[in-house]
C-alpha cells in the first residue's frame, strides 16, 4: 500500500508539472477585441462610436454607396433599367418578385444597422463622464443620423418597425405606425438641431450641423405636407440664425465634383474618398468611396444598369436661359448624344466624342444620369468606373431647401413670397426671373411651375419619389396617367401597392410579427 | 537518433535488395499465410515454436514467416479465432482458422479502454479499415462511406477537400462534425491523413459509447488507431497506385450554332436588341465549350512504404512514408499529401513509454473564387459559347490579357464569369506542415492498475501564398485594382496540447469481472492568423486574430460483466470549457448501459442462433462545436472608419456590429439506445440491430436573425431549439463457408433517421428560414418550402379558368405558355409568400451500402454500392442556365413555349424578362427546381490478382498483389445535375447543389507488396 501512495504521489506531481496553470484557466483573455462590457467609458469611446455610425455609410453595397438612386430616381418617372440583371430591373420596372434579393435585402438591412449603430450611441453616451458639450454633439449627431436613416426605410417601406435601443437577438419586432415613425423623426431631428453646433473646423468638418437637422426636419415635415412646421424649419436656414452659412456656390457642377466638397451650398454630405483597397465590411481594407458611378455610367464605362428618359432633356429645352442658349444645368445632369449643344461630335463621354463611340441604334438614343459620375476626371479614355469614387454625395443642398421652402410658402398661400427662392436657383443656373417671366401665378400654376424647378435643378439627386409622392401622383389614376405617358413602367403601378417596397421575405419569413406590405403578399 | 539513422539504413537495404532481386535465402525458414474462413487475412495473429518463446506475428496481409527446426510444432492464435496446433512439414503453411464462438471476440477501442465485441454495451460501429483504403479519398471521412450503418457521409470531389458527416443524423443545426481521436489525441478530420496507417476505425454511436468523451462527444466520436510494430521479423510493406480521375457527368450545353439561334430569339421575344455579337459581329471561328476550357483529365499516385517490427525484442517500431499526389480534374486545382508516420512503444519493466506521431506535408492549389458572383461549376455551364476564352476584342486596361467577358449590352452582356481566366490570374498555394501525435507513460502499480500519462500534441502551420495578375474576369467587377498586381500571403499557427492522467483498473474475481478508469483531461488551443496583402507592393492594412480556448474534463467509467452474460457500464464526465462564460462553464455528462447475452443462459438451447445479445442504454453528451472563443460576448470591432475634413481623414470608430447572446449553454443530447446482435446458423448471417431516439436541446447555431436588429458579420450564436432523431440501423454480414477455389461473403447495411425540430428556443420563433428552405416546429430541418407548379397554360381559356376560390383569375398577368402556381392556402389570390409549400425533404427516407467481397483462387473481386432514397435536392445550376432571362448558355435541347411548339415542359421565356408572366416564370422559389435526389452508386469496385509465393520468392518478396479499380463508375439516378451526392450550403439547405464540386471518376491500377 505504501508503494501505492508514492505512486498516486507522482502522479499528482506528474500533473502539476505538465499541466501549468495557464492550460487550466477558463477565463482566457481575447487578445483580438474588446469585450463591450469594457466600451463606453471614456470621451474617446464616445467620438469612436458615433464615428462608426458614419462609417455606415461605407458598408458595400450601403444605400449612400450603391442603391439609394434605384429607389428614388430610377424607380421614379425619370428613369428606366435596361440591366441584364433582372432582379435589379424588376425595382425600376416596378414588378419585383424577388423581395428578398441582394439590393432590396442590404438596402433594408443597411439602414437598420445604422438605426443599431446610432441607437448604441444613444444608450451609452449619456452615461460617460465627459466635456459635456462634446457628449451634447455627440448625442445630436445620433439623432440626427438616426432620422435620416427613419426618413428613408419610412419613404421606401412605409411600414417598418421604429426600433430605438440597441437590439437583442432575438428581437422579433412589428412595424409601427406611420405617425409613430414620422414622430420620432421629428423629434430626433429637433432635439439634434438644439444640440448640434453651427458648423465645424478643420478634420471635424462633414459631421451633422445644426442646419442640417433643421433642413432634414423641414423635408419630414414637407412629406407629411406639414406646410408650416416645415417652413419654420427652413427659415432657420434661409433667414434665420443659419443664413450666414448657406449660399448657392456660382458654378452649379461644383455640386458633384470631389474637388469642391463641403462648399456652402452643403447642408449634409456624405463623406466619401477613394482609398487603395476596397474590399471587406468594417474590416481593416474597407472602402470609403461610393460605387454608384460603375452602375450608372454607359457601356464601356459602367454597367449601364439606369437611363434617364429622354423627356428630362425636353423638360429643360422648355425654357431658354437668360441671354439664350440652354440650361446650363442640362450638360450636367444628362450625358447623351447632345451634353453639348453642338451635338454628338463634341459631347465627350468618358474624354472621346460621342461620334467616335459608334454606339448601335439601341444606344445611341440612351440618356445617362451625369451627376456624380467621374468622367470629368476619369476620362484618359476606355477608363471604367470603379467602387471607390471620392465623390462625396449631396444628401442635402441649399438649392433644395431653397426649392421645398418656396414649396411650403405656396402651399401656406403665399405664393407671393415664394417667387424669390425659386428666383435664386434659377437665377444662379443662368434661367431668368420668375418674377420677371411669370409674375403672378396662382398657387396651382406655382405648383407646376416647381415641379419644373426640381426638376432641372434635382434630377438625379434621389428625391424624385419622394417629390411625386408628395405631389399624389402614386395616389391618383388620372395623375398616375402622365407618369404612364412619361415612362412606360408605370404601367405596372399598381395604386395602393407600389408606392412602397415589399419589404424583403427572408424577414417576414423569420419575424411573424412583421405584415407585408398591401398588395405585395 | 541512433535507432532511426538503423531504421534508415534497414530500409535502404531492403530496398537495393529488392532492386537487385537478390532473394534471401534462410535455412529453415516456414512461412504462410493466415485466413479466416471469409479469406480475409488474419492479421496480428501469433505464430508460436511450440516449448519455445520463439514467435512472431502475422503482418496486415496474414504474412508471417519464422525460423524453426523442420518437424517442429507451431502453435498458431488469434483472438476470435479457436487455436491451433500444426506440424510443420515443408516451408510453407496456408492455414484458415475456425472461428471461436462468433466473430464476436475483436477487441474494440472504447476510449481510454479497450473491450471485446462481445462485451460492448454501447452502440459502436466498426469499419474494416482495409475496405476502406480501397477508396481513393481526400480525408477518412470519404473512404468510410457506405461502410456502416448510422453513418452518412457526403463527398465533395475537390483535391483535398473535407466531406460532411453525420453519424446518426443532424443532431445539431451546425458544427455536426464528430471528435476524431487518433493514437487518443484528440482532434478533427483532415486530409493529412494516411489511410493506409490505420489500424482500426471504431465510431462512437450512442451516448453510453461515447459518454466519456462529454462535451466533445455529441456528434458522434470516430477513433482511429494507427498501426503499430510487433515482436518478430522486420515487415516491409509497400504499395503503388496510380490512376485518372475525371468529372465524368458534364452538362449537355448547345453548341454555339445551337446557342445563337435560341438566344436571338430570346433576345427578341423580350423587346431588346439582338446583341451584335450574335448578328453583325458573329464570328464563326469561336465555339467555346466552357466545360472542356475549366476541366481536365486528373490523376492520381499514391506511393506507400511501410516497416514495422521490433529492435531488440524490446523497441516496437511502425515507419511508414506516404506520399499521395492527386492533379485535379480542374486546372490549376491539385492536392499534394506527404506523410511520414513512426509509432514506437518500449516496454521496460512496470513502465511502457511510447508515441504515435505523423509529420505531414500538404500542398493545395485551389479553385479560385474570389470576386462578385463567381461560382465556378456554375459559371463553367452559364458562359455563352459565342465569348471566346481569351481574344483581342475584350482587351482593355482593365483586362490586358484579353479574356472573354461580357462587354457592354451592345455587343454581348453576361455577368457570367471566366473561371479559367480567373484560375490563371489568380495563383495561390496554400501549404501545410503538421504535427501530429502523442507520447504516453504506462506505469503497472500492480495486477490490474495502471497509470498513464498521454500528451498529445497537434501542431500545424498553414501557410498560403498567392499573386492576383491584373485583370478582370467578369463584366461588371471594376476596381482601381484590376490593373495592378496583387499579392496575397497568409500564416497560421496552430498549436494545441492534450494533458492526460488516468487510472485503469482491470479484475476479474471469479464471475466477477471489473474494469473501470477515473481520469483527468486537459486541452488547450492557441491559433493566431496572420494575413500580408500588397497591392503593387504597398502592403494593405491586416487584422492578425488570434483564437484560444481551454478544455477541462473529469472522467470515469466502470464497467462490470458477471458470467460473461450481465453486463453494464456507468459513465461519467464533467467538462469546462472557456467557450462559455463563467456561469454556463461546467457541464455534467453522465451514462448507463447494460447487455444480456441471452445466449450465455443454460436455458438458451437454439441451436441456429449461436449468438443473442440485447443492449440498452441511456446517456447525456455535450457540444460545444459551434462556438467560437468570445462569442458569449458582443465584442467591439475596431475598424469602422468616418472620413472627415478638408484633408479627408480617417478618424477611428469603433462599436458593436455584430451581436451576442450572453447566456450561451452547452448543447445537450440525451440518446436512448436499444440495440441487438446476433449470430445464426455457426455465424453464417451475424446481425446488428439498433433503434435510437436522440434529443438534443439548447442546440448551438447562428440562427438567422432578422435585419431589423442592425447586426453585421454573421448571425450570432444562439442556443436555438431542440431537435429529436429517431432512427434504425442494420448490419448483416453473409458469410458462407469457404470453398477450396472459391469464397464469397457480404456486408449490407441500412441506416433510417428522421430528424425533427421539437422547440425553438425562443417561444414566438416557429420556424427560421434560409433561402428557399425552412425548418419549422414538427418538421424536418431545411425543408423544400416553395411555389407549386402545375404545368403551363396552353390557352388563354386555360389562364382564364385558373381560378381561385372567391372566382378571382389568379395570374391576369399570365400569357399562354406560363407557368400556373398553385393556389397553396386556397385563399382566393396567388401569393408568393402564403402559397409556398413543403415540396420536399433534403433527408432520404434511408440509405444503404453493400459490400461484396468474392476471391476465385488468386483472383479477388470486391465491389462497395451505396444507395440513398428519398430526397429532394435544388438544382441551382440548372435554375441558372434554364430560368433563360438572362444572357447564359442553355442545355441541349433547352427550348421556350411558343404556340406553335407548345409543351408543358418549357414555358415562355425572354431575356430581360418584360413582363410579369416571365417574372413568374422565372422564380427560383418554385418546385421546377427541385430534383429527386435518390441514386445508386457503385462507388467502387476492384479486382486483385494476388501471386503465388513460389513465384515471388525468386524475387525476393513474400506477398504481391496487384489490381485495378474504378470508383464511381455507375450511378443511377433522376437527378439531372452533375453529382447527386450533395453536401448543401449549410445545415438549413442541406439539399441545395450550389454548383458542388462533384464526386470524380477514378480509374486506377497498383500494386501492394511485403518482402
Amino acid at each position: 500500500m505504501n508503494t501505492l501512495i508514492k505512486y498516486c504521489l507522482a502522479a499528482t506531481l506528474a500533473l502539476s508539472v505538465f499541466s501549468c496553470k495557464k492550460s487550466l484557466d477558463l477565463d482566457i483573455e481575447n487578445p483580438n477585441r474588446i469585450d463591450e462590457s469594457n466600451f463606453w467609458k471614456t470621451s474617446k469611446d464616445a467620438v469612436e462610436g458615433i464615428n462608426a455610425v458614419y462609417g455606415n455609410f461605407y458598408r458595400n453595397g450601403s444605400p449612400y454607396s450603391r442603391w439609394l438612386p434605384y429607389y428614388m430616381d430610377v424607380r421614379s418617372d425619370d428613369g428606366y433599367s435596361t440591366s441584364p440583371w433582372n432582379e435589379l430591373r424588376s425595382i425600376s420596372a416596378l414588378n419585383i418578385t424577388q423581395y428578398s434579393f441582394e439590393v432590396n435585402y442590404d438596402t433594408w438591412g443597411h439602414h437598420y444597422r445604422g438605426v443599431y449603430r446610432a441607437n448604441q450611441v444613444l444608450a451609452n453616451v449619456p452615461g460617460i463622464t465627459m466635456d459635456e458639450l462634446l457628449k451634447t454633439r455627440i448625442i445630436g449627431e445620433a439623432k440626427f443620423l438616426r432620422a435620416v436613416y427613419y426618413y428613408n426605410l419610412i419613404s421606401i417601406w412605409g411600414n417598418i418597425p421604429l426600433i430605438l435601443e440597441p437590439s437583442l437577438p432575438a428581437d422579433k419586432p412589428s412595424q409601427a405606425t406611420p405617425e409613430e415613425v414620422w414622430a420620432q423623426i421629428e423629434k430626433d431631428l429637433t432635439e439634434a438641431a438644439a444640440a448640434l453646433p453651427i458648423s465645424y473646423t478643420g478634420d471635424e468638418i462633414g459631421r451633422a450641423t445644426k442646419g442640417a437637422a433643421f433642413g432634414y426636419l423641414g423635408r419630414a415635415h414637407m412629406q407629411q405636407k406639414e406646410w408650416q412646421p416645415a417652413a419654420t424649419a427652413f427659415e432657420w436656414l434661409v433667414s434665420g440664425p443659419g443664413m450666414a452659412q448657406y449660399n448657392l456656390v456660382a458654378n452649379y457642377s461644383d455640386n458633384f465634383r470631389h474637388t469642391t466638397e463641403n462648399n456652402v451650398e452643403s447642408v449634409f454630405e456624405i463623406q466619401f474618398k477613394q482609398r487603395p483597397e476596397n474590399g471587406g465590411d468594417d474590416g481593416p481594407t474597407s472602402n470609403v468611396g461610393t460605387s454608384r458611378a460603375p452602375f450608372f455610367a454607359p457601356p464601356g464605362h459602367g454597367f449601364n444598369d439606369a437611363n434617364m428618359h429622354r423627356w428630362v432633356v425636353q423638360e429643360f429645352l422648355k425654357e431658354t436661359a437668360t441671354g439664350g442658349g440652354r440650361d446650363l444645368r442640362l450638360a450636367v445632369t444628362a450625358l447623351y448624344d447632345s451634353t453639348d449643344v453642338r451635338g454628338p461630335d463634341f459631347s465627350l463621354i468618358y474624354g472621346s466624342t460621342f461620334t467616335s463611340k459608334n454606339y448601335d441604334n439601341n444606344i445611341k438614343n440612351r440618356v445617362w444620369y451625369h451627376k456624380y459620375l467621374d468622367d470629368y476626371f476619369r476620362n484618359a479614355g476606355g477608363e471604367f468606373e470603379i467602387f471607390n469614387s471620392p465623390i462625396n454625395f449631396r444628401a442635402l443642398r441649399f438649392a433644395d431647401v431653397l426649392l421645398m421652402y418656396a414649396e411650403a410658402l405656396n402651399n401656406l398661400n403665399r405664393t407671393v413670397d415664394a417667387y424669390a427662392y425659386v428666383d435664386r436657383v434659377r437665377l444662379r443656373a443662368g434661367m431668368p426671373g420668375l418674377s420677371v417671366i411669370r409674375p403672378g401665378m396662382t398657387a396651382a400654376q406655382f405648383q407646376a411651375q416647381l415641379e419644373h424647378e426640381r426638376i432641372t435643378e434635382l434630377t438625379g439627386e434621389s428625391v424624385r419619389w419622394n417629390d411625386l409622392a408628395r405631389w399624389g401622383y402614386f395616389d391618383d389614376a388620372s395623375k398616375l396617367a402622365e407618369l404612364k405617358a412619361r415612362d412606360p413602367e408605370f404601367d405596372n403601378f399598381i395604386i395602393g401597392r407600389n408606392k412602397y417596397m415589399p419589404i424583403p421575405q427572408s424577414e417576414i419569413d423569420i419575424n411573424p410579427n412583421l405584415i407585408q406590405n398591401p398588395m405585395w403578399q | 537518433m541512433k535507432q532511426k539513422k538503423r531504421l534508415f539504413k534497414f530500409v535502404i537495404n531492403t530496398a537495393v535488395a529488392l532492386l537487385l532481386t537478390i532473394s534471401v535465402n534462410a535455412q529453415q525458414v516456414i512461412s504462410g499465410t493466415l485466413k479466416s474462413p471469409s479469406g480475409e487475412p488474419l492479421s496480428g495473429a501469433t505464430i508460436t515454436v511450440k516449448a519455445t518463446n520463439k514467435s512472431v506475428i502475422a503482418d496486415s496481409k496474414g504474412l508471417f514467416s519464422i525460423d524453426a527446426p523442420a518437424g517442429s510444432k507451431l502453435v498458431i492464435s488469434a483472438v476470435g479465432y479457436k487455436t491451433r496446433e500444426i506440424t510443420s512439414a515443408g516451408t510453407e503453411i496456408n492455414e484458415i482458422l475456425d472461428l471461436t464462438e462468433g466473430s464476436l471476440n475483436e477487441v474494440v477501442v472504447i476510449g481510454y479502454q479497450t473491450v471485446r465485441k462481445k462485451d460492448l454495451t454501447g452502440a459502436v460501429g466498426i469499419v474494416n479499415p482495409s475496405t476502406a483504403s480501397r477508396n481513393i479519398s481526400n480525408t477518412l471521412a470519404e473512404s468510410i462511406q457506405g461502410l456502416t450503418p448510422g453513418v452518412t457521409v457526403r463527398n465533395t470531389g475537390a483535391p483535398g477537400g473535407a466531406a460532411k458527416i453525420d453519424i446518426r443524423g443532424a443532431g445539431t443545426f451546425a458544427g455536426n462534425n464528430p471528435l476524431y481521436i487518433i493514437d487518443g489525441m484528440y482532434t478533427d478530420a483532415s486530409p493529412d491523413f494516411n489511410p493506409l496507417d490505420i489500424e482500426s476505425i471504431q465510431i462512437l454511436k450512442d451516448a453510453s459509447a461515447a459518454a466519456i468523451y462529454g462535451s466533445r462527444a455529441a456528434n458522434g466520436v470516430i477513433i482511429v488507431t494507427t498501426k503499430k510494430g510487433r515482436k518478430g521479423p522486420t515487415v516491409v510493406n509497400g504499395s503503388i497506385k496510380s490512376g485518372v480521375q475525371t468529372v465524368s457527368n458534364q452538362y449537355d450545353m448547345m453548341n454555339v450554332a445551337e446557342y445563337r439561334a435560341l438566344a436571338t430569339n430570346l433576345y427578341q421575344a423580350g423587346g431588346l436588341p439582338v446583341p451584335t455579337s450574335l448578328t453583325t459581329d458573329f464570328d464563326p471561328s469561336i465555339d467555346t465549350d466552357w466545360q472542356d476550357e475549366f476541366l481536365r483529365k486528373g490523376a492520381i499516385g499514391e506511393y506507400n512504404l511501410a516497416v514495422s517490427g521490433s529492435l531488440k525484442k524490446k523497441v516496437n517500431f511502425y515507419i511508414s512514408g506516404n506520399h499521395f499526389q492527386n492533379k485535379g480534374p480542374v486546372i490549376d486545382n491539385s492536392f499534394s499529401r506527404t506523410g511520414l508516420r513512426l509509432n514506437t512503444d518500449t516496454k521496460i519493466g512496470r513502465f511502457t513509454i511510447g508515441q504515435n506521431v505523423l509529420f505531414s506535408w500538404t500542398k493545395e492549389d485551389p479553385i479560385a473564387s474570389t470576386g462578385v458572383g463567381v461560382n465556378p461549376f456554375v459559371d463553367m455551364i452559364t458562359m455563352p459559347p459565342v465569348v471566346a476564352l481569351q481574344g483581342s476584342r475584350y482587351q482593355s486596361p482593365e483586362n490586358s490579357e484579353g479574356w472573354g467577358i461580357g462587354l457592354n449590352n451592345a455587343y454581348l452582356s453576361t455577368l457570367t464569369a471566366n473561371v479559367p481566366a480567373l484560375q490563371s490570374l489568380d495563383q495561390f498555394e496554400q501549404k501545410n506542415f503538421k504535427i501530429r501525435g502523442n507520447a504516453y507513460l504506462d506505469f503497472r502499480i500492480m495486477d490490474g492498475l495502471v497509470y498513464r500519462f498521454n500528451f498529445g500534441l497537434e501542431k500545424s502551420n498553414d501557410k498560403g501564398a498567392g499573386t492576383r495578375r491584373p485583370g478582370t474576369v467578369r463584366q461588371g467587377t471594376p476596381s482601381p485594382n484590376n490593373n495592378k498586381l496583387a499579392t496575397f500571403s497568409s500564416e497560421g499557427k496552430f498549436e494545441s496540447k492534450l494533458f492526460e492522467h488516468t487510472v485503469n483498473y482491470d479484475k476479474t474475481f471469479g464471475n466477477h469481472k471489473v474494469a473501470a478508469v477515473v481520469g483527468f483531461s486537459n486541452q488547450t488551443f492557441d491559433h493566431p492568423i496572420f494575413r500580408f496583402n500588397t497591392i503593387e507592393g504597398n502592403p494593405t492594412s491586416s487584422d492578425p486574430y488570434t483564437n484560444r480556448w481551454n478544455n477541462i474534463g473529469l472522467l470515469g467509467r466502470v464497467n462490470y460483466t458477471y458470467g460473461d452474460k450481465y453486463l453494464t457500464s456507468v459513465t461519467f464526465r464533467r467538462d469546462g470549457s472557456s467557450l462559455f462564460s463563467n456561469n454556463n462553464r461546467w457541464g455534467n455528462f453522465p451514462s448507463a448501459s447494460a447487455a444480456w447475452r441471452i445466449s450465455k443462459e443454460k436455458f438458451w438451447n437454439v441451436k441456429a442462433v449461436n449468438e443473442l445479445k440485447l443492449r440498452a442504454s441511456y446517456g447525456s453528451l455535450g457540444n460545444s462545436e459551434f462556438l467560437q472563443p468570445w462569442l458569449y460576448y458582443a465584442q467591439i470591432n475596431p475598424f469602422p472608419r468616418a472620413v472627415f475634413g478638408p484633408g479627408e481623414v480617417e478618424q477611428i470608430g469603433q462599436i458593436v456590429t455584430r451581436l451576442a447572446n450572453s447566456d450561451l449553454r452547452w448543447e445537450r443530447k440525451r440518446t436512448t439506445n436499444i440495440g441487438l446482435e446476433a449470430s445464426f446458423l455457426k455465424s453464417l448471417l451475424t446481425v446488428s440491430a439498433d433503434y435510437f431516439i436522440a434529443k438534443t436541446d439548447d442546440v448551438l447555431v447562428g440562427l438567422p436573425i432578422n435585419l431589423t436588429t442592425g447586426n453585421a458579420g454573421g448571425d450570432p450564436a444562439v442556443n436555438a431549439a431542440s431537435l429529436e432523431n429517431k432512427g434504425f440501423e442494420l448490419a448483416l454480414t453473409f458469410r458462407p463457408p469457404a470453398g477450396e477455389n472459391f469464397r464469397w461473403d457480404a456486408t449490407l447495411n441500412f441506416t433510417s433517421i428522421r430528424n425533427k425540430v421539437v422547440a425553438f428556443g425562443n417561444a414566438t420563433t416557429k420556424y427560421t428560414q434560409s433561402g428557399d428552405a425552412r425548418t419549422e416546429l414538427g418538421r424536418s430541418i431545411g425543408e423544400w418550402y416553395v411555389l407549386k407548379t402545375n404545368g403551363i397554360f396552353q390557352s388563354q381559356a386555360e389562364i382564364d379558368a385558373h381560378k381561385g376560390k372567391t372566382g378571382q383569375v389568379l395570374q391576369p398577368w399570365s400569357k399562354p405558355g406560363d407557368i400556373r402556381y398553385i393556389d397553396t392556402d386556397d385563399d382566393g389570390v396567388l401569393d408568393l409568400d402564403k402559397d409556398r409549400y413543403y415540396a420536399g425533404s433534403p433527408w432520404a427516407d434511408f440509405e444503404t451500402g453493400l459490400q461484396l467481397n468474392a476471391s476465385f483462387k488468386k483472383i479477388s473481386i470486391n465491389m462497395q454500392w451505396y444507395a440513398v432514397a428519398g430526397n429532394k435536392l435544388y438544382n441551382r445550376p440548372r435554375y441558372n442556365v434554364d430560368r433563360m432571362d438572362q444572357n447564359t448558355n442553355f442545355r441541349r435541347g433547352a427550348t421556350y413555349w411558343t404556340t406553335q411548339t407548345p409543351g408543358n415542359e418549357w414555358p415562355r421565356a425572354a431575356i430581360g424578362a418584360p413582363d410579369q408572366g416571365i417574372q413568374y416564370n422565372v422564380l427560383p422559389q418554385s418546385d421546377r427546381w427541385l430534383e429527386n435526389g435518390s441514386y445508386l452508386r457503385l462507388r467502387n469496385l476492384e479486382i486483385a490478382y494476388t501471386f503465388s509465393k513460389d513465384a515471388l520468392k525468386r524475387i525476393g518478396f513474400k506477398s504481391s498483389r496487384v489490381f485495378i479499380s474504378g470508383q464511381n463508375l455507375l450511378t443511377f439516378t433522376k437527378y439531372e445535375g452533375l453529382d447527386p451526392d450533395i453536401a448543401g450550403v449549410n445545415i438549413f439547405e442541406r439539399g441545395l447543389d450550389n454548383g458542388q464540386y462533384p464526386a470524380l471518376r477514378i480509374f486506377s491500377a497498383g500494386i501492394n507488396f511485403g518482402f
